[in-house]
């Protein structure tokens, strides 16, 4: 009987661990649908392509053998009009970027008022500028991702990638380990086993842990995981601010083909008036600020002064569509493409992270609906943990298909980038974060599982901890309604884009054949037709203004061709007079024309008749 | 030098004397008989000229003809095309008996990146056509090139090259390469050069008769105007460069060829263009520069390079922007190099970029050196000092404007100016065009060419000499007993320079200098240490692969003292590689 009741256990072991393995394995069929592999993007953006107003583009072919591809929504002679460039995941683990920048081009494309909006401006998407980087997210084991696979010699010791990552507990995605060591400063969290804090030994507080990356030390150097396979992060390799020498930014501004693809089509379409990305260090959630000091200095580095007021009206208006409270803040700004995309190549430029675990404290709605706050699952035990992790989607991947628990946001703890508190702080983004992904049954965190490490095979290994990009990609529910608030920011984008105009102030008949043409120049659009920091770049065309003349027209006041300075929107203008003599008969109608590529064209009939 | 070195050049010398003078090819015949002054070969295997420029064809044809001529020495690749399809030649110049290319300390000259600094790249030619003639000649030149490797790019900006041999120009265009851009952005590209009105081949000035003027002329040199004094009557109005204006925005020569500046658009410190005029859009989107660029970071044992410029008569040093640094450490190295360089180039003075020229944001000597460790120069060719051998500190870069009429009218006997004549001009009407030829001021009359390239060259030379090269000068064996021995080896670096600067040490852009140990059969390498004193007071003990010895450097004029402990067999070999410093080895007696 024993012996039955045995081999039924593990019978159940096995079916249990088939089970596991298939429920890992099918979870990975819908990650790729909504995450897509860069096949089937490339299949999508073809598709997109069918539509009228769609176009594909290929602007380059990648190392890995990707392409980086650029769907145009736009009508014919689209480079006469203005246009935007969007970038999704220009953070290459931030595959939301990607997902909702093609999302939003495909419901652009069935908007109610595509016809008139792309009689104004064209659309460029680019939804994955890194496809190289990107894809490494995408296949097993599962990891965060940022860099091509370029060789680098991450740790200096002269030899190049010899020490990445391993899927120790085979659960497909790489997270950390933990080593019971006396000598550690790591400890867990009084308040949740789960979350690893530094032991703070003023408080009389001793380390029991250290802390690594999931993985074997390949190369016997005592450090683990210190030099994976790769490269150039995409978002580290434009030349502003650019990082000499960081691990991961390459051997110069603009060395890896993904980044010049990108950097020669904007120069190479310089209708481009505004760039919008989605990025996990973008200023919308947490708006730039301007730095009188820092301005007078000769390589600007912060938001000039005179352009911050159209940046945080901008700000407030995508604040309309997603309150941003909560939103993690940006890291290091260093070679990022969203600074590039205003200092160096002058445009106004506009980032969003798109999703981020909420923090619902941060309204005062809800702070006023609050209850005591409850305390998180403080003996969450390991084993459910092992459970629920064998149930477990990848890191940002879709929920579990059953019953979502209700889970009000008040009973969420307190966290975020928060005020000075005399409260011990350490952890709790961690303990939010849990409870949040216990909340809405999305898994993106491993329970500590013990295993048998070859280089510590005297000690307690645990691997565990929150699964890679789970925290900065979206579960698949939360995606969907997000493309609809970014295609409606897409329009507002389009909506505040100059629009030019150009009036007769007068035509003055001065007898003998000799007129005085006065006209004006009007910006009707909320956005003037240049940043400050794009005029101060010299990367804009100028506003030009001309007056068509007949050959028997003679121009006395030179030259007939005239740029414009920078005209404000709601009504700025700015007014030129030229001085014509005809020789011959005069014409009935004299045109005149104003234009520039990122504001478009626009022309001027003038009926000549005598005094106006 | 070794024995088979010297019987290495022995032969070539043999070869030369005996049995080479029928295969001489060349554009000037030498005469056997030729009584040799010191300096160049007046017997060359290929004939060359040097007191006129080479256009992209001859310099095509003489590197070819050296490289024929010269096989074991001389190899000649083509990296790519330019803009306008022209090769963008790498010249390789080492004795490759004694070692293949990558394997020996380099040093890299390149010229003519602005291209109408014209001289430039003929400095770069008679540097190859100098080594490979000389070898075997002179023990110095034999030497260089067994020991290390010369890498030339003669002419960095060919398109612009030929432009200005073939196009109308003054001798300040083209700075810029030949790729349309829209200088002052009103979406039309290269619409309003400069024209050749009076067709002599150069642009030159244009002035109107007008009492109201502000210019009058010189009263010794009358093609030479100068401003009038307050209170004295002028004569003409200067209506600017030699052109019409062709777009009719009211501008005259406003969008010519180009504009973007090769030497802004490398990868150390690049600005855009608000910062640095000419930057063009990001580092290296220049596509010449840019094959340039992986030729060297393929080549990391680039230890000194040299970039040619003019003009001015200087010897520069970066760091091209004011907030950037050299390490002082590095700095210390340069100054004794710059300073013998103001010697052997009289009238040259040793400067530094930011500080006494202007600044430079993407300049090519700064990523050379930031991202390469090379120390690395840019020579200012051409100094006004030479028309009289005379210091004028207040003569600028071209020398004062008297002065080049002086030497116009005594040396070139009014060649270097052009005489105002009168021309019609769609816009202004009657005009008179003069003023200096595009041959003159940046660059070394024909009879000053030859010294130009020779001095400089000899700098170079000097400073290829100080690039470290590394020896084992000894090797020691003790017995610990117990079938232990203790292995101790003297690796020393017998030049100035030291196998990684300080900045390559600091950012770790080359691997580290190994010493390696091995015996006979199998041998295992209990400990493996270094020391920096032959008595090992402080030593560092590697752990991971003691037989490989990893040093972060080993310093100019000085010895690294390397010791293992090891199991089994001598006698023991010991081998020193360095990327920057070349490699040896020697075995235990």
């Amino acid at each position: 009987m024993r012996a039955v009741r045995f081999v039924a256990i593990l019978v159940f072991c096995v079916v249990l661990a088939t089970v596991a393995h298939r429920s890992v394995e099918a979870q990975h069929g819908p990650a790729q649908e909504v995450y897509r592999k860069f096949s089937v993007l490339q299949k999508a953006m073809q598709k997109l392509a069918e539509h009228e107003f769609a176009s594909l583009t290929e602007l380059a072919e990648t190392p890995a053998g990707f392409k980086v591809l650029l769907n145009t929504v736009g009508k014919a002679g689209g480079d006469q009009r203005p246009a935007i460039l969007v970038l999704g995941s220009v953070d290459p683990a931030h595959l939301a970027g990607s997902y909702l920048a093609l999302e939003s081009c495909r419901k652009l494309l069935d908007h109610p008022d595509l016809d008139q909006i792309l009689d104004r401006v064209t659309f460029y998407f680019i939804p994955r500028p890194s496809p190289d980087a990107t894809e490494r997210n995408l296949v097993s084991p599962f990891d965060e991702v940022r860099t091509n696979k370029r060789p680098f010699d991450d740790d200096r010791d002269d030899r190049i990638d010899e020490d990445g990552p391993e899927d120790l507990n085979n659960d497909q995605v790489i997270t950390q380990m933990r080593v019971e060591d006396p000598t550690g400063e790591w400890m867990e969290h009084p308040d949740d086993p789960r979350v690893m804090i530094k032991a703070d030994r003023t408080k009389n507080e001793k380390g029991r842990y250290k802390l690594y990356s999931e993985g074997v030390d390949n190369d016997g150097d005592e450090a683990w995981n210190e030099d994976g396979v790769g490269g150039v992060n995409f978002d580290r390799n434009f030349p502003w601010e650019y990082a000499d020498f960081a691990s991961d930014a390459g051997s110069h501004g603009g060395s890896e083909v993904e980044n010049r693809a990108v950097m020669d089509f904007a120069f190479d379409h310089p209708e481009i008036a505004l760039v919008f990305c989605f990025t996990p260090d973008g200023n919308l959630e947490h708006a730039w600020k301007p730095n009188p000091q820092a301005e007078g200095k000769r390589i600007k580095t912060t938001l000039l002064k005179a352009d911050a007021p159209y940046f945080d009206h901008l700000v407030e208006a995508r604040k309309e569509l997603q309150k941003p409270a909560g939103a993690p803040k940006p890291g290091t700004a260093q070679g990022s493409f969203l600074e590039w995309a205003y200092f160096h190549y002058g445009r106004w430029a506009f980032g969003a992270r798109g999703w981020w675990i909420p923090d619902v404290k941060k309204t005062d709605e809800e702070k006023a609906k609050e209850d005591a706050p409850e305390k998180p699952d403080e003996n969450a035990p390991p084993k459910e943990e092992a459970e629920e992790k064998e149930e477990a989607l990848p890191p940002g991947h879709p929920p579990i298909a059953g019953p979502k628990k209700e889970a009000p946001n008040e009973e969420k703890p307190k966290a975020g980038p928060r005020k000075k508190e005399e409260k011990d702080k350490r952890g709790e983004d961690d303990i939010r974060d849990l409870k949040w992904l216990n909340e809405k049954h999305y898994m993106g965190f491993a329970g500590w599982e013990m295993i048998d490490h070859p280089d510590f095979p005297d000690r307690k290994v645990e691997v565990g901890g929150f699964y890679p990009r789970s925290r900065l990609n979206p579960p698949v529910e939360e995606l969907e309604s997000l493309v609809d608030l970014n295609v409606e920011w897409l329009t507002v984008l389009a909506d505040k884009l100059p629009r030019i105009a150009l009036e007769t102030v007068s035509v003055t008949d001065l007898g003998e054949g000799l007129y005085r043409f006065r006209l004006r120049a009007v910006n009707n659009g909320y956005l003037p037709t240049e940043s400050a920091m794009g005029g101060h770049s010299r990367q804009l065309q100028r506003l030009q203004v001309d007056l068509e003349l007949p050959e028997t027209a003679e121009l006395l006041s030179e030259p007939r061709r005239r740029g414009l300075k920078a005209i404000e929107g709601n009504g700025g203008s700015a007014e030129e007079e030229w001085l014509v003599r005809f020789t011959g008969p005069v014409p009935d109608v004299i045109v005149a024309r104003l234009w520039a590529p990122h504001v478009g064209t626009t022309a001027l009939s003038i009926e000549m008749g005598g005094d106006k | 030098m070794s024995l088979c070195l010297r019987l290495a050049a022995l032969t070539f010398l043999m070869t030369l004397c005996f049995g080479g003078i029928s295969d001489l090819v060349g554009q000037d015949a030498p005469t056997k008989s030729s009584y040799k002054p010191m300096g160049a070969p007046a017997d060359p295997k290929v004939g060359a000229h040097w007191n006129r420029f080479h256009d992209h064809a001859s310099a095509t044809k003489l590197m070819k003809d050296l490289t024929a001529a010269y096989p074991k020495l001389s190899s000649l690749e083509s990296l790519g095309k330019s803009y306008g399809e022209l090769d963008m030649w790498a010249w390789t110049i080492t004795n490759t008996e004694t070692g293949s290319h990558e394997t020996k300390p380099a040093f890299y000259i390149d010229g003519g990146i602005h291209a109408n600094e014209i001289q430039g790249p003929d400095v770069v030619l008679y540097t190859g056509w100098f080594l490979l003639e000389m070898y075997g000649r002179n023990e110095f030149v034999t030497n260089l090139l067994n020991e290390r490797t010369f890498y030339l790019i003669p002419i960095m900006s060919p398109d612009s090259r030929e432009a200005h041999f073939y196009k109308p120009n003054t001798t300040h265009s083209p700075r810029g390469g030949q790729r349309p851009v829209d200088d002052d952005r009103d979406g039309q590209t290269d619409e309003d050069p400069a024209e050749d009105i009076n067709g002599d081949g150069s642009i030159q000035m244009m002035r109107v008769a007008d009492p109201n003027g502000d210019y009058r002329e010189h009263e010794k040199y009358p093609n030479l105007l100068v401003r009038v004094e307050p209170g004295e009557q002028g004569q003409y109005r200067i209506l600017g460069q030699e052109g019409v204006d062709n777009d009719g925005d009211g501008r005259v020569n406003e969008d010519g060829d180009g504009y973007y500046d090769p030497n802004r658009d490398w990868g150390w410190n690049w600005q855009p263009e608000y910062v640095q005029r000419g930057a063009h859009r990001y580092p290296f989107s220049i596509a010449e520069n840019r094959i340039v660029a992986d030729f060297a970071l393929a080549r990391p044992n680039i230890a000194g390079a040299q970039s040619y410029h003019n003009a001015g008569g200087m010897i520069l040093r970066g760091p091209g922007a004011k907030d950037d640094r050299y390490d002082p450490r590095d700095v210390r190295l340069y100054d004794v190099i710059g300073k013998q360089g103001e010697e052997i180039l009289p009238g040259y003075r040793y400067l530094i970029t930011h500080k006494d020229l202007y600044e430079v944001f993407g300049g090519e000597l700064d990523w050379f050196y930031s991202k390469r460790g090379a120390i690395t120069y840019t020579n200012e060719l051409w100094t006004p000092f030479n028309f009289f051998r005379k210091s004028d500190e207040d003569s600028g870069f071209f020398g004062g404007r008297e002065l080049q009429h002086v030497f116009d009218k005594y040396l070139l006997f009014g060649e270097g100016v052009a005489e105002w004549t009168e021309f019609d001009h769609p816009q202004y009407g009657k005009v008179e065009i003069g003023g200096f030829t595009k041959q003159w001021r940046r660059q070394p009359p024909s009879f000053l060419i030859e010294e130009e390239c020779h001095r400089n060259m000899a700098f170079t030379l000097y400073q290829a000499d100080q690039m470290p090269l590394v020896e084992v000068q000894d090797v020691t064996v003790r017995d610990l007993g117990g079938g232990l021995s203790e292995v101790t080896a003297v690796v020393a670096n017998q030049r100035l320079i030291p196998t990684r600067l300080a900045v390559d040490v600091k950012n770790h852009i080359t691997p580290r200098d190994v010493v390696t140990v091995s015996g006979t059969g199998d041998v295992e390498v209990l400990v493996g240490m270094v020391a920096d004193s032959p008595y090992f007071e402080r030593i560092r003990e590697q752990k991971r692969t003691p037989s490989a010895l990893r040093l972060e450097k080993i310093d100019g004029m000085s010895a690294v003292y390397c010791r293992w402990v090891v199991k089994g067999d001598g006698p023991f070999a010991v081998s020193v590689q360095s990327v920057k410093g070349g490699s040896d080895s020697r075995t235990s007696k």
